[in-house]
């Protein structure tokens, strides 16, 4: 899917996380957007709600393959 | 950009800018979308959106709390078995996959592997100490998202919390990488030694080029879960002083917007101690802050295919090709279930959905319960009311 009327508003957004964080021992959250002024952090949801608008949309379905595995599994038992 | 429906709404992981966005389901139907089954009452609960992955137990820095005690002959799981890992993360909808170790560096297929989660559709990040990063091994890591290099501070400061002075190695190594134009961060323990140094240790770390600082608690794992963890772990005042010194920070080093600080999972009971913060979680919430997301949003392998709640926490029967099935699993579903009736005085913390009852690490080591995170200075607090109160 791309394109068409896309108009989600920021009331819709329950969270932002920012950033990539590159460790690999905890997960890590951007804290320095708790500070910045009301601007900065209007800043951000803007800049999302405009990605989400116009970015090609993919949908990935890890609850068909949970089921897929519990059938595959239940037939391995013979069930 | 790439969906995950929730029972909530859906997460949603953009491809134009490093973000993961929550999106209420209202959210997810203005975008022309519908989570179908995933909306049904008793739909399967939401895996993670983040794992981290031992891809090797090998290293020769021999950190003196490494929680992975690795060695220089720690075992390397071949590819083939990563690949099958790297399925299984596709599978069950991850959308960030952190490769570490050991020290990742070491494997000789570290940009096959970037390449196979991309073609997955998941973003590879890795953690490096920086020490025997010759040109050959920074090329390998050209395409991950973002490589973090553990930075402790200044050669004291550094050696003080590892054990040996690698300061000067992971220095270069971060400078290098940024200069190859390399999305470059670091990893800053938190002990009581650094914890004074981590103004100048950050200051030092943007000037080399770093766009990130991540601030990590220590935590009683692998080689740390010692006598001496007590003796490193800070102190209930700089566990107090945490939002201030983070304000201060954001202040001084990420007015500019081209840096910025992160703390890790550990770190966010230790908010309840700063009043703005705390009586504010809704504003937490919304700008992504995650406490223990053990079992929940995130997930570690280890290097022998196993799922743990996360890296520092004891691994669960659960194999990492089966992670699409973490909804069964009676260990993460535990520590899931912290949230749902947590003792006192979690349960009336305004931060509670936020923090998740702090580290359940530190809180086994400590207390030997899976509990309320006793560092935190709102536990301790109560603790010491609740023993004043029994000695009256």
């Amino acid at each position: 899917m791309s394109g068409g009327t896309r108009e989600p508003e920021v009331d819709q957004i329950l969270r932002v996380r920012t950033g990539h964080g590159a460790n690999c021992s905890s997960i890590g959250s951007v804290v320095d957007t708790l500070f910045a002024t009301a601007i900065v952090s209007a800043a951000v949801f803007a800049a999302v709600l405009a990605a989400l608008k116009t970015e090609d949309v993919k949908v990935v379905s890890p609850l068909a393959r949970s089921r897929d595995s519990e059938a595959k599994s239940r037939k391995e038992k013979g069930a | 950009m790439i969906v995950r429906y929730e029972s909530w709404g859906a997460w949603v992981k953009l491809e134009s800018q490093p973000a993961i966005v929550a999106l209420d389901r209202d959210g997810v139907r203005a975008l022309g979308l519908d989570g179908g089954p995933a909306w049904l009452e008793g739909a399967s609960v939401g895996g993670p959106i983040e794992v981290h992955m031992a891809v090797t137990a090998r290293c020769g820095a021999g950190c003196e709390g490494c929680y992975l005690d690795a060695r220089p002959d720690g075992v390397e799981p071949p590819r083939e078995t990563l690949l099958g890992e790297l399925d299984a993360l596709r599978d069950a909808g991850v959308f960030t996959v952190a490769f570490g170790g050991g020290e990742p560096t070491t494997r000789d297929d570290l940009d096959v592997l970037a390449e196979d989660a991309r073609a997955r559709g998941i973003t590879p990040v890795l953690t490096t100490s920086g020490l025997g990063l010759t040109d050959a091994r920074l090329e390998k890591l050209r395409g991950f998202a973002q490589v973090n290099v553990s930075y402790d501070g200044a050669s004291e400061t550094y050696a003080s919390v590892r054990g040996f002075d690698g300061a000067a190695a992971a220095e270069r190594a971060i400078e290098r990488l940024a200069r190859a134009g390399m999305r470059v961060g670091v990893n800053v323990v938190l002990t009581r030694e650094s914890f004074p140094r981590v103004h100048e240790t950050l200051a030092r770390a943007r000037d080399l080029g770093a766009c990130e600082a991540q601030l990590l608690r220590y935590k009683p794992a692998g080689r740390a879960a010692s006598l001496d963890y007590l003796a490193r772990r800070l102190t209930l005042d700089q566990a107090r002083s945490l939002g201030p010194t983070l304000r201060e920070l954001a202040h001084t080093l990420c007015a500019t917007g081209d840096f910025h600080v992160r703390i890790d999972c550990a770190l966010v009971a230790f908010l309840s101690a700063d009043a703005e913060l705390a009586n504010d979680p809704a504003r937490l919430t919304r700008l992504g802050v995650f406490g223990c997301e053990a079992g929940g949003a995130l997930a570690a392998f280890t290097v022998d295919g196993r799922v743990s709640p996360c890296s520092f926490a004891f691994p669960t029967e659960l194999r990492a090709t089966e992670l699409v099935d973490h909804g069964g699993d009676a260990v993460l579903t535990r520590w899931r279930a912290y949230l749902d009736s947590p003792a006192e005085p979690c349960a009336s913390c305004s931060l509670r959905s936020v923090c998740k009852g702090g580290c359940k690490v530190v809180a086994t080591h400590v207390d030997g319960v899976h509990g309320p995170d006793p560092e935190c200075p709102r536990v301790v607090a109560f603790r010491q009311e609740s023993r004043r109160e029994s000695a009256s």
